[in-house]
């Protein structure tokens, strides 16, 4: 009785109450919308854009690590130096073991294939990721007060590189300079001109355009960027040289003036001569240190800028590399697909002298740095069906962390040498060559006895699978040799546009 | 405009629009209070009720109080006057107050049965006495043979009955000789038995399993079978019986028409499942269903976004079937629903079905206690025939020769290991190679045994229930070295603690301890990728398998060429340590609260909590002291993963019936769902054990870029709100319609929710008096069409992510990991469905034939911008998610239910199920135009407007040359320039078989991986108490492309025994595979005279994946109670069950239930998780077997 007494009274009262709280209750989970669901980005993801210059110092060591490949097939090394090495007919084509996985090489040569649009699609991405990433940290300069005093290197930085990546686009999908400045090239992305999401779909930029903007970094960066590497200020990776220092940009720019031609040899050589003349580079004394060292860590002093595969540790060296330089047996290299593909082309073989071995056993460079396999002696078994003999370029296989030197001072003797040669000082020329030969171990070439030709050919031996050879010989409006020879502004010399982007993009 | 007016209302009342809202879902709830009509009893459930009425017959306060409660009345309508109208109000009075009141001055009195009530005058009393005659007794049992207490056993046309006892057993007294006993219980069929001379009836009542009146659970609640409008599935308890699968999805295979399930991981322990709920309606985003235990959402198989950022380290950390953790004994029923009608108030989840699992609870009577005890053999099945070192050498012989070469072809071991092999270890020659033999299958595989153990209790009182349990069991995988021991436990609760509050709990918790064999590197033959025993690449591990490599040297010494462990030395534990252990906690707790009478609130929190740590130990070490190749240096890798699902949902549920034709069922809920994912890792090499165990080893600066940190964290959250109405007339005319509004922060701002709506109707026509007839007695309409969203993508896809990289010292570098896409919305699928359900012949047939159309639009679908916008750093996962394309799904369904035989000791049924499926990609993103391999990154297989999602491209095979290489069809290169359609026709040329002529001549086959029709037929036996079920499953209409036997005779020259006298020799010409060839070169030259590298024409390798299998055979044996009683056992039973005894397909080397991908997730990640999708059916290497297995149990209950 008690007990329905109360539970009567408690219903009444509780009754009305649970109703209430029921509601209340439910009221309550229909809080405030947003909160709930946006409460959820973890604080470890930046989701906004960056907000220090630490952030803008971290988004450019990220950004050098993006231009140096996200990954082995993906890397833009496959375009930037696979295409001129494979177009300009240093190499032959046997691939047999590269034919049958990952990429069928072969469009390097016939340039007909679809693949040509899946690789050329992969460098064609990385340009615009590296130069509007390089260009968002450029925008954001000033803006922040923490580390001011590193804003001008990272500027130097980010201009170094934007320029590197353009150039590397214009000499690939754009027209030789000289040859039809007005023509489209590549998109230009600058500080004020940043990607503003999936719908901005540009048209391209002409190759004067992109010319001017990779001179005007490259001037800034020159201005910006230290001489050398500063333990108080620099990074400890910046020692490795994967971070430009002043000479980097001094020598891109070089190359740059180069590469556009005589009439513009004369802005090329004083910058030729201030990246001779600092102290702390030189030429290694023996021809096989001039690309990895025993431990393939710290670069040598012949490197000016290098891509250090120990500084990423991520990875392993670019697919190129394994395709390239890799000439004995391995575990990986057993595994047809990985491993070499490409050796020295019979044609180039024939104009270096190589295919002499006598001559060629004289020659630093090629006992240090090439292997030759006669016809059935090869190791793998994949290429003892071959019924000629070929050499082999192992100019990196050491190590697998190799730092893979992208800029070497060789190359500023053999420009200033053919500068010189060619505004009549052959005495110039001949002692710019002789640095060369000197340490080849071959005799120096006198001034009187000096051709044209001479400083050539000593420019295909020692760049040879460095991808020189076909803007060399662009420059100097000289026909291309390969399978067919192509004038020097040959339109199939220029890739075209990927497919996706000419679907997508109505305004390329 | 509507906000605003809202806002302006509350002024500044602090949590202005918190109230507002409160406010508008009161005005709701009081609108529908309204129509409250003259009668409404509130029962607390503990025999204390609240009615109120005027003027309602005493017929109608009866049903009233029968439907809302647990009391039954009986009564004879001839003798007891109910159409009197009274008034009645009373507040919380016992049953027995009630109908006094209700029959104040009458003559009517009662006699009760627990909650049954005989209504009976003194007339009719007077009568039964003047007939009585005789006494009877018996026994009443469920169809296993329990005793059932609680039946109601009464003289038909009479009040005169009574309720059996905890034993099941009854008396009757004063039964007329001619009478008829009716027998009935809640959820069996009503038996009726003539009294003939006998005195003793003892009766086995059968389950009402496909009952119409059969209560099955729905979203957020319950309802009447036969009023559901949606179309949806049931499968009871008795159906999963002891089926030896590893987890329940495995064990729903062809159970449901329109459920597509396949073990894509064969024997592997805990393996994945794929569930596919009519077909796949995306193509990145996930297809598997939504999973709900008791109401909570839990984690499915591939972990869902687990999987997403976890994806590059599948090789250390198992990808876990988490249903695995769910006792199968613990399960009551599982609800399957498919079509908008019933998914719609699951909104953005409910795209690709829904699966309700309820878990079983304590019923009223006396208690019970289940013990039951199984042992499992398995064994390997449909694997690929090896050869024998005999055959291997001479096969490689053959293929060196042909190839144009003289002398032996080379040794196996190659030159690289001779360097190795010098060092220490003996040599392997040419001797050695032929003087061994070994079957390395057999030395890795063996049969696994499975020992099970459960134990459940249960028990029911009117203010609580239980259901306890607990299993144990101990797993020896077939691969040497899996071993898995799992516990878990479960303990569902529930008390009335107050006669108007509900509160309990469903929780389970399980662990376990494994070691798994090694992943690292493909070793062992979980990770093979490889064709066994391709020669062209010893230094792969699967080489390892080679036949004639010896376990040892003559010395005793191990093979170990290269420092290269064998596969069966990987998997020792003493030299490669990879155990793992898994914590799983899946729990939910309720209130209820009887707020008015048909009114109900209910909350439930839940919580999913899955923890998995592991530690990886690799010895520099191999067996003989070699060191190991891919182990340069030992190895150690700790971490562990932790995913954490909240769930809390709120929600009011309303039932009134009103003027007596009219059955209103509102809800009316809130969810919120919130999942974290942690996981965390650090790997070292070069560890000596004092610095591991001091902790040094995890820094490593010295050792620069070896020690690796690895960890993530997301927190994924969906936010609900719905609402539900169903209204019936008369029973017969049924509506729906449903409502969700959805929100996930997987979705920016601007787009974040969503709003999905159904509408259904029902109609049963077999309840119209101008129907009624004897045969069919169901017959049903019905349809419903509704909108259900799928947002299973990765998170933060809305916005740019910014993410650190990676580091060198202290120097960190961030990247642009991925551009968001800030207008991304839901993906949308509109579903029709038409449907009828049927039963003739008092239910002996039933069945149902429906009919879908999905579409899903707005796909999430990864796309490639243009190239020149910087989207994200990898260029080959650099996508974008956008809302582009759809697909289109149709079918129709059939499930038949058949009692084919019954007599009085046999029983003969049966249940069918068949669907069909087609599937079509509808449109596509403009970036996919021509390219139809651009998203499945495979150019065999298109994704493409106007095909099925996957349809093969491929070569056709145009016979060999002259010499014996396999030559393909040209097709029209203009055409396909031009059109780029890949729409090719053929030229009628042949030409050789090499790379390059495969990328360029391939066209559609019309063929595709997706099943076109699958289904399942089981038929029971029962013969006293043996039982025998058998259970087929089948599916067709698929192809699987042999991808790993068509590379092995591309050159790498392999162990397939069906090579054997299969390969094109000059007197062999139409022989089913082309020459040998040791390097796979053609016997053409290019022009320098060099050998052409070959390649195989493709569609050869693609066979049909029809299969039908004996999933199972079932026998079992109950021991006659009367043997049982004097143990006081109530029953036992011992039973066999064989799983996959049989199967018929056109496979001969693998099994077409498997593919070789580990994953069935189907998160677009790029990596290939996603493939599944769209490549179900592509065996390359050697993908883990499938088994059969062997079971015998026994089931004991007290």
């Amino acid at each position: 009785m008690v007990y329905n007494l109360i539970f009567k009274v408690m219903m009444m009262k509780i009754k009305p109450a649970l109703y209430i709280i029921s509601l209340l209750l439910l009221g309550f989970s229909c809080q405030k919308d947003d909160k709930f669901l946006s409460d959820a980005v973890p604080s470890y993801l930046s989701a906004s854009e960056p907000i220090t210059n630490a952030d803008l110092q971290s988004l450019t060591y990220g950004n050098f690590f993006a231009f140096t490949g996200f990954s082995q097939q993906g890397s833009p090394f496959d375009g930037i130096i696979s295409y001129p090495i494979l177009a300009s007919g240093e190499c032959d084509q046997i691939s047999i073991a590269a034919n049958t996985s990952y990429r069928n090489m072969d469009h390097w040569f016939t340039r007909k294939n679809e693949d040509v649009d899946l690789a050329t699609k992969d460098f064609w991405t990385h340009i615009y990721y590296v130069t509007n990433q390089a260009s968002l940290v450029i925008s954001k300069l000033g803006q922040f007060t923490d580390k001011v005093e590193i804003e001008p290197i990272l500027e130097g930085q980010n201009r170094f590189l934007r320029a590197l990546t353009n150039y590397a686009g214009v000499l690939c999908f754009g027209a030789p300079y000289g040859s039809d400045n007005s023509s489209r090239a590549i998109i230009l992305y600058d500080e004020k001109s940043l990607s503003t999401g999936p719908k901005d779909l540009r048209s391209r930029n002409t190759v004067e355009e992109v010319y001017t903007a990779i001179i005007n970094d490259l001037k800034i960066a020159i201005e910006k960027l230290p001489l050398t590497w500063d333990s108080a200020a620099d990074p400890t990776m910046a020692k490795y040289k994967i971070l430009p220092y002043k000479a980097a940009a001094q020598m891109l720019l070089a190359r740059v003036y180069f590469n556009m031609g005589k009439e513009h040899w004369n802005d090329a050589l004083p910058l030729i001569n201030t990246v001779l003349g600092y102290s702390q580079y030189g030429l290694e004394a023996d021809p096989r240190n001039a690309y990895d060292l025993p431990k393939g860590v710290i670069p040598g002093k012949e490197t000016i800028w290098c891509y250090s595969n120990e500084w990423w540790s991520y990875h392993d060296s670019p697919f190129i590399w394994n395709l390239l330089y890799e000439p004995n047996a391995s575990v990986f290299t057993m595994h047809p697909g990985f491993g070499r593909a490409y050796p020295i082309s019979q044609q180039m073989l024939n104009y270096m002298g190589w295919n002499d071995q006598a001559e060629a056993s004289k020659d630093l460079r090629y006992t240090r740095n090439f292997i030759r396999f006669e016809a059935g002696n090869d190791p793998l078994i994949a290429y003892q069906t071959l019924n000629k003999a070929y050499v082999w370029p192992l100019k990196y296989e050491v190590s697998f962390r190799a730092s893979l030197s992208m800029m070497r001072l060789a190359e500023m003797y053999l420009d200033k040498a053919i500068i010189l040669f060619n505004s009549g000082d052959k005495t110039g020329a001949a002692s710019a060559l002789k640095v060369i030969r000197d340490r080849a171990g071959l005799p120096e070439i006198s001034a009187t006895a000096i051709t044209e030709e001479d400083i050539h050919k000593e420019r295909a031996k020692e760049m040879i699978f460095e991808g020189d050879w076909l803007r060399y010989l662009q420059c100097q409006r000289k026909d291309i040799p390969g399978t067919t020879t192509l004038k020097w502004n040959d339109s199939s010399l220029v890739l075209p546009v990927p497919l996706e982007e000419r679907t997508y993009n109505p305004n390329i | 405009m509507k906000k605003k007016r809202w806002n302006f209302r509350c002024g500044r009342i602090p949590c202005a629009k918190q109230l507002c809202r409160i406010m508008k879902l009161t005005s709701f709830l009081l609108f529908v209070l309204f129509f409250q009509v003259s009668a409404g009893v509130f029962s607390q459930n503990n025999g204390r009720l609240s009615l109120k009425a005027e003027k309602e017959s005493v017929n109608n306060i009866l049903k009233l109080i029968e439907e809302q409660t647990e009391f039954r009345f009986m009564y004879n309508a001839n003798n007891i006057n109910v159409e009197r109208k009274i008034d009645i109000n009373c507040e919380s009075k016992s049953i027995t107050e009630v109908l006094n009141i209700l029959f104040k001055g009458t003559n009517v009195k009662y006699r009760s049965f627990n909650s049954n009530y005989v209504l009976y005058t003194d007339a009719e009393n007077a009568v039964e006495q003047t007939q009585q005659q005789k006494s009877v007794s018996g026994k009443v049992t469920d169809s296993s043979g329990a005793p059932l207490p609680g039946v109601s056993v009464v003289v038909k046309g009479t009040t005169s009955g009574v309720i059996t006892d905890a034993d099941g057993k009854f008396t009757l007294a004063k039964v007329p000789e001619n009478a008829t006993l009716q027998f009935s219980f809640v959820g069996m069929k009503t038996q009726e038995v003539k009294v003939t001379e006998k005195n003793n009836i003892n009766v086995a009542l059968q389950e009402e399993n496909v009952g119409i009146e059969e209560v099955v659970a729905i979203g957020y609640g319950t309802s009447i079978k036969k009023n559901v409008t949606g179309n949806q599935s049931t499968i009871k308890s008795e159906e999963l019986k002891s089926i030896p699968t590893s987890s329940l999805d495995a064990a729903l295979q062809g159970k449901g028409a329109g459920i597509d399930i396949t073990s894509a991981n064969g024997g592997m322990i805990n393996g994945l499942v794929k569930v596919r709920i009519r077909g796949n309606g995306s193509i990145n985003s996930g297809t598997q269903p939504l999973w709900v235990v008791d109401g909570i959402p839990i984690m499915s198989d591939e972990g869902g976004s687990r999987a997403q950022i976890n994806v590059n380290d599948e090789a250390l950390t198992p990808s876990i079937n988490f249903l695995s953790d769910l006792n199968f004994d613990d399960v009551e029923s599982v609800n399957i629903l498919k079509d908008a009608a019933a998914t719609a108030i699951y909104g953005s989840r409910g795209a690709n079905g829904v699966i309700l699992v309820t878990t079983k609870s304590g019923k009223q009577g006396k208690g019970k206690i289940d013990f039951d005890y199984k042992r499992t053999f398995s064994n390997r099945i449909n694997q690929i025939k090896l050869m024998g070192a005999k055959d291997w050498i001479k096969t490689n012989q053959t293929a060196w020769t042909n190839d144009g070469r003289t002398g032996d072809f080379p040794l196996p071991v190659q030159k690289l290991f001779a360097d190795t092999l010098a060092n220490g270890t003996a040599a392997y020659t040419r001797d050695m190679m032929n003087n061994t033999d070994v079957n390395w299958m057999n030395k890795m595989l063996r049969t696994g045994i499975t020992d099970e153990y459960s134990l459940s209790m249960s028990n029911a009182t009117d203010k609580s229930s239980y259901f306890v349990s607990g299993n144990y069991s101990n797993i020896s995988g077939i691969m040497i070295g899996q071993e898995v021991k799992k516990y878990s436990i479960r303990v569902n609760l529930d008390f009335k603690p107050i006669d108007w509050l509900k509160v309990g709990t469903k929780s389970s918790y399980a662990c376990s301890d494994a070691n798994e064999v090694s992943t690292l590197s493909g070793s062992g033959i979980r990770g093979i990728s490889w064709p066994l025993g391709a020669i062209s690449n010893p230094g792969y591990l699967n080489a390892f398998n080679l036949p004639v490599y010896p376990e040892e040297y003559a010395d005793g010494s191990p093979f170990e060429p290269g420092g290269l462990n064998a596969p069966y030395q990987i998997n020792d534990k003493k030299l490669y340590d990879n155990t793992y252990k898994t914590y799983h906690l899946v729990g939910m707790a309720f209130l209820e609260f009887q707020l008015l009478p048909g009114l109900t609130f209910r909350t439930e929190a839940g919580l999913d909590n899955y923890r998995q740590p592991y530690n990886v130990y690799g010895g520099n070490q191999s067996k003989g002291g070699a060191t190991t190749y891919w182990l340069k240096t030992n190895y150690v890798r700790e971490g562990g993963d932790e995913t954490q699902k909240t769930n809390f949902n709120a929600v009011l549920n309303y039932n009134k019936i009103f003027k007596e034709n009219h059955n209103i069922s509102i809800t009316l809920g809130t969810e919120r769902t919130s999942t974290q994912y942690k996981t965390m890792y650090w790997q070292n090499w070069n560890v000596t054990t004092e610095n591991h165990l001091n902790g040094s080893a995890s820094i490593d600066y010295d050792n620069k870029g070896t020690a690796t940190y690895k960890s993530d964290l997301f927190d994924e959250k969906f936010e609900g709100f719905f609402g539900r109405l169903n209204y019936s007339f008369k029973e017969k005319y049924l509506f729906g319609f449903s409502i969700r509004r959805d929100g996930s922060n997987k979705f920016g701002p601007d787009n974040r929710f969503g709003v999905f709506p159904s509408l259904s109707a029902g109609w049963i026509i077999s309840d119209e008096h101008f129907f009624k007839n004897e045969v069919i007695n169901l017959l049903k309409l019905r349809g419903s069409y509704g909108q259900t969203g799928n947002s299973n993508i990765q998170m933060y896809k809305y916005q740019n992510v910014y993410s650190p990289w990676g580091y060198y010292n202290d120097e960190q570098w961030l990247m642009l990991l991925s551009l968001g896409n800030k207008g991304i919305q839901w993906e949308k699928s509109n579903v029709v469905d038409l449907g009828l359900e049927f039963g003739l012949f008092n239910n002996r047939i039933s069945g149902s034939v429906s009919y879908y159309n999905k579409l899903t639009s707005n796909m999430l679908l990864n796309s490639s911008p243009a190239p020149s916008i910087p989207a994200g750093v990898n260029p080959s996962s650099r996508s974008l998610i956008t809302n582009a394309g759809g697909i289109k799904n149709t079918g129709f369904e059939l499930t038949l239910s058949t009692v084919n035989i019954v007599t009085k000791d046999f029983k003969w049924t049966t249940d069918f199920n068949f669907s069909t499926n087609t599937n079509k990609v509808t449109s596509l993103d403009k970036s996919y135009a021509g390219t139809p391999f651009s998203i499945s990154g495979d150019e065999r297989i298109a994704i493409m407007e106007g095909h099925p999602i996957g349809e093969y491209v491929l070569t056709q095979f145009a016979g060999y040359t002259g010499k014996g290489d396999d030559q393909i069809y040209q097709v029209n290169q203009d055409l396909r320039t031009n059109s780029n359609q890949y729409q090719l026709e053929s030229t009628g040329n042949k030409i050789l078989a090499t790379a390059s002529n495969l990328a360029n001549n391939r066209f559609f086959t019309g063929k595709s991986g997706i099943p076109k029709f699958f289904g399942g037929i089981g038929n029971s036996f029962t013969y006293k108490g043996i039982s025998l079920d058998l259970f087929v499953s089948f599916r067709g209409g698929n192809y699987i492309l042999l991808d790993g036997i068509s590379r092995t005779v591309a050159g790498e020259a392999s162990m397939n025994k069906d090579l054997i006298n299969n390969t094109w020799t000059s007197s062999n010409a139409n022989a089913k595979y082309p020459r040998l060839s040791y390097n796979g070169l053609s016997a053409e030259k290019d022009a320098d005279g060099n050998a052409i590298k070959r390649a195989e024409a493709e569609d050869r390798y693609l066979v049909k994946g029809d299969f039908a299998r004996l999933k199972n055979v079932r026998l079992g044996y109950s021991i006659p109670k009367s043997l049982l009683d004097k143990a006081k056992i109530k029953s036992l039973m011992i039973y066999t069950d064989i799983q996959n005894l049989l199967t018929i397909s056109h496979l001969r080397y693998f099994d077409p239930e498997i593919s070789n991908s580990l994953r069935v997730s189907s998160i677009g990640n790029g990596y290939g998780a996603g493939s599944l999708n769209y490549a179900p059916s592509l065996v390359s290497g050697t993908p883990f077997p499938n088994v059969s297995t062997v079971q015998f149990g026994i089931k004991l209950g007290l």
